[in-house]
């Protein structure tokens, strides 16, 4: 038995060396087809809009589209790295116009496609009812959810208005760092934060209340997007990016908690 | 090819340093030393398990081993020299049945299974081919690594103590029938023990090697009754070795050593009349104490005995005695023994020399 | 959900297939051979074992990214693709396929090794013939542990791969991403999912190493035969 388990193994040995020279070889050159489905990064903010946005891409055209989300600045960083990425989907304009400096974005295809809005969220057991930012510096609010202000522009945004609005330094240490908006969300209904700073475009997903920061307070977050450089997909990148900015894309960015790009609602 | 080893190597481990030269004929060669002398060393160079650092070593007109020399160095890799070898512990492939391990050699030949299986017969295994080594005793694992070393026709073939872990009867069966497959075959045998009896039994020619150097080399009688230095007696533990005649043989064997008799162990293979070598072990000499009664187990070999000369150390006490046929022989015990004697040089005491403490070696040549 | 078990299952079997192989020869070769900086040797391949999964990420970026010989030579980069992934498994898995063939080959008494050499066997036909038989249950308990380890690989994926649904995100990652976005049931799903199979393949290891009882052992000295 154990004899043909030698030479068994003989068998599969040569053949496996054969097979693992040929793995490497053949892949993953043969990827870059160029019917193979559309790579769209999209910042966590538009975690609720993109499956409504790839689905109706696809009914139209017949592309598919595959996303991969993260904060801007985790995904502006994969795109320098040479992921497979076609069309980049920013939280602002900053991400993208790196980017663009870097070469990376196709010139003239930076376009905002959709203004953000931040918001304070709470969970539905939360006891407090919170009407001011102010109220935030409230000693009963032990945990403060943000998104990574490095690579979030919400959390940048988030920062930025705790600052205005004079309580940073009443509330920094209670600050907990999310990897972006919609963890920030997860870290309120699971994790034990009492507040998030987040995107009304997540708002339909959450279970809980939630107030909008006033516009003074942040920059506006003006949402870019950008075709990506040197892509086998051009094409087809370009006709998703005109679709975003279209009429039914900007549809369904408001009817998911967007404004529009001028900021008019 | 005329069959012929002929060794000629050095070889350092550290502290240890191995040089010998020896030439083995189609025979038995007998290694015999203690363990660590190097015995092995030598086999296993033999085989081309291990290179010596220096020397050559020849087997009829091929050279397998040459280096240190201005010629270009020679290592023929084991795989090819394919000697016999049976190892000790035997090493045979647990996860193969007996056929299968004799079969190995021969993995190549179509005619292999039915080589295997006649050379298991001839090793009377035959009928346990399909046992696994598990499933065998001592004797027959031994038989197995047998057929399977010869499986190979090499001419020569190595045994690294292969008497070890056996029983008296398993042991003289097969020392009979290695003595016989060597006639048949012609083979150089070339054999490593430290037991005296089983170098007797088996060896034409006899190597005494102590930590590393051989001590003397020739036919295994010249070497047993002129050991050419003390060490050379000492390695191979003899003392009190005689010579006697067998007057009769029957339930016990009795010897006429220079006219006085001596029962010794029965041995079937002896006739009336024959001259044979024997040795008394120093630790089977009893003295009697003149006024208690005798075990029977000890009352062989009742003689008068005078004490020449006695020397001691912490454990151990040793006398030099001379019996009433005027040979000497040495007599040790622990050294708080017969506290209540004083054995002092010049006294006569009497003595039992244990039957089976007679070890007989064979006959002469 | 689908495709990232179908991902993990393609990652996990090349990483599992590169690192069975490599680790079998690197296994045989520290437990038989020495050699000038054998140490060296191995606390290098063992290092994934105790390094955090960034730290052997950032090495792999490094190795892989834009700047490495190879991609200049073929223009291919194995960077947010499953290959990467892949391969980023297979050096986490490997210290522990090396270090389970390594004792298995150790085990085998090397007596057996040499026997067969003098019985007129190569150096390859001793090692599928005669250790690896002998070593087979350790090296095949070193094979399932690769696995499940490849199987469960984050941090380094992670960072060479990225976590593309559809592409590159494994089942860790799909449920790292899945807990994010508040998807508790996907999470809850492949939670399972992943922990049933680590704990069925901590049995079969721990079956593959326990001693073997030998079949229908006779006892030696028993033996029907007259003169053993």
């Amino acid at each position: 038995m154990s004899r043909l388990f030698s030479i068994a193994f003989e068998r599969v040995h040569t053949v496996l060396r054969g097979a693992a020279l040929l793995g490497i070889i053949a892949l993953p050159a043969c990827t870059e087809r160029s019917n193979e489905p559309l790579l769209v990064a999209a910042a966590a903010s538009l975690s609720g809009a993109m499956p409504d946005l790839t689905a109706a891409f696809e009914a139209e055209t017949g592309y598919r589209v595959q996303m991969t989300t993260g904060a801007s600045g985790q995904l502006a960083q994969q795109i320098r790295e040479g992921a497979p990425i076609d069309v980049f989907l920013s939280a602002d304009r900053e991400w993208v116009e790196r980017l663009s400096d870097d070469g990376r974005i196709v010139p003239g295809t930076i376009a905002v496609y959709a203004r953000g809005r931040l918001v304070v969220f709470q969970s539905a057991a939360s006891s407090l009812h919170m009407t001011r930012i102010a109220e935030i510096a409230n000693p009963a609010i032990r945990r403060i959810a943000i998104a990574n202000p490095e690579t979030a522009p919400y959390g940048r945004a988030a920062r930025q208005a705790l600052e205005t609005a004079g309580i940073l330094r009443a509330v920094e240490a209670r600050l907990v760092i999310a990897e972006n908006v919609r963890q920030t969300v997860q870290y309120v209904e699971t994790a034990g934060a009492d507040l998030a700073f987040t995107s009304e475009a997540l708002m339909a997903e959450g279970q809980g209340t939630w107030t909008e920061v006033p516009q003074e307070l942040y920059d506006p977050l003006d949402q870019a997007l950008g075709v990506v450089a040197n892509r086998p997909n051009e094409e087809m990148a370009r006709a998703f990016a005109s679709f975003v900015l279209g009429q039914r894309g900007q549809e369904i960015l408001l009817a998911s908690g967007f404004t529009p790009p001028d900021g008019r609602i | 090819m005329t069959p012929r080893i002929a060794i000629d190597i050095e070889k350092n481990y550290g502290a240890f340093h191995l040089h010998v030269a020896l030439t083995a004929e189609p025979g038995v060669l007998v290694l015999f030393g203690a363990s660590g002398a190097g015995k092995t060393t030598i086999l296993n160079a033999i085989a081309g398990l291990v290179r010596p650092d220096r020397g050559t070593i020849r087997v009829g007109e091929e050279t397998w081993f040459s280096r240190g020399r201005p010629e270009p160095a020679i290592d023929v890799p084991a795989r090819i020299r394919r000697v016999g070898y049976v190892m000790q512990d035997y090493a045979l492939f647990p996860h193969m049945t007996a056929l299968e391990n004799v079969r190995f050699p021969l993995r190549r030949d179509p005619a292999g299974e039915t080589t295997a299986r006649t050379l298991l017969d001839r090793v009377s295994m035959g009928h346990l081919a399909e046992r696994r080594p598990a499933q065998l005793s001592g004797g027959q694992q031994q038989r197995v690594a047998i057929a399977r070393a010869l499986a190979g026709n090499s001419r020569v073939l190595l045994l690294d103590e292969p008497f070890g872990a056996l029983d008296a009867p398993v042991r003289e069966r097969l020392q009979r029938d290695l003595r016989l497959l060597q006639r048949a075959m012609d083979l150089i045998i070339v054999l490593v023990t430290h037991r005296l009896e089983d170098a007797f039994a088996m060896g034409d020619v006899i190597a005494v090697l102590r930590a590393g150097s051989l001590e003397q080399v020739g036919p295994i009688a010249d070497v047993f009754h002129r050991p050419a230095t003390r060490g050379v007696a000492e390695i191979m533990g003899i003392r009190n070795l005689l010579r006697a005649r067998v007057c009769a043989v029957a339930a016990t064997t009795t010897l006429d050593w220079n006219g006085m008799t001596l029962e010794a162990p029965a041995d079937p293979g002896l006739e009336a009349g024959a001259e044979v070598t024997a040795y008394v072990r120093p630790d089977d000499v009893k003295i009697v104490y003149p006024n208690r009664p005798i075990s029977p187990q000890v009352a062989h070999n009742l003689l008068e005995a005078t004490i020449l000369a006695s020397r001691q150390n912490a454990s151990v006490r040793i006398l030099r005695i001379k019996l009433p046929n005027e040979s000497e022989i040495e007599v040790r015990f622990p050294a708080l023994s017969y506290g209540e004697m004083t054995l002092e040089p010049g006294e006569t005491v009497r003595v039992a020399i244990r039957r089976e403490g007679i070890v007989l070696l064979g006959h002469l040549a | 959900m689908g495709s990232a078990l179908r991902l993990s299952i393609q990652v996990t079997l090349t990483a599992t297939i590169f690192a069975a192989v490599l680790g079998l020869i690197l296994g045989r070769l520290l437990a038989r051979r020495e050699f000038l900086g054998k140490s060296l040797l191995e606390t290098a391949v063992l290092l994934p074992l105790v390094l955090p999964p960034s730290v052997v990420g950032y090495y792999l970026l490094l190795g892989l990214g834009e700047r490495n010989p190879l991609f200049s030579w073929t223009n291919v980069s194995l960077l947010f693709t499953w290959q990467g992934a892949a391969f980023a498994s297979g050096v986490v898995a490997l210290p522990l396929m090396v270090q389970a063939s390594k004792a298995a080959i150790a085990n085998v008494n090397p007596a057996l090794e040499n026997a067969a050499r003098v019985l007129g066997a190569g150096e390859g036909e001793v090692f599928f013939r005669i250790t690896l038989p002998l070593a087979k249950r350790g090296i095949l308990a070193g094979v399932v542990l690769a696995a499940a380890r490849a199987f469960g690989e984050f941090g380094a994926t992670l960072m060479v791969a990225g976590s593309i649904p559809g592409r590159t995100q494994t089942v860790p990652l799909a449920i790292y991403d899945a807990v994010q976005a508040g998807r508790y049931g996907d999470a809850n799903a492949l939670v399972l999912l992943t922990t049933t199979l680590a704990f069925f393949s901590l049995l079969v290891v721990r079956q593959l190493e326990r001693p073997r009882r030998p079949p229908n052992a006779i006892a030696p000295g028993t033996s029907p035969e007259t003169g053993g």
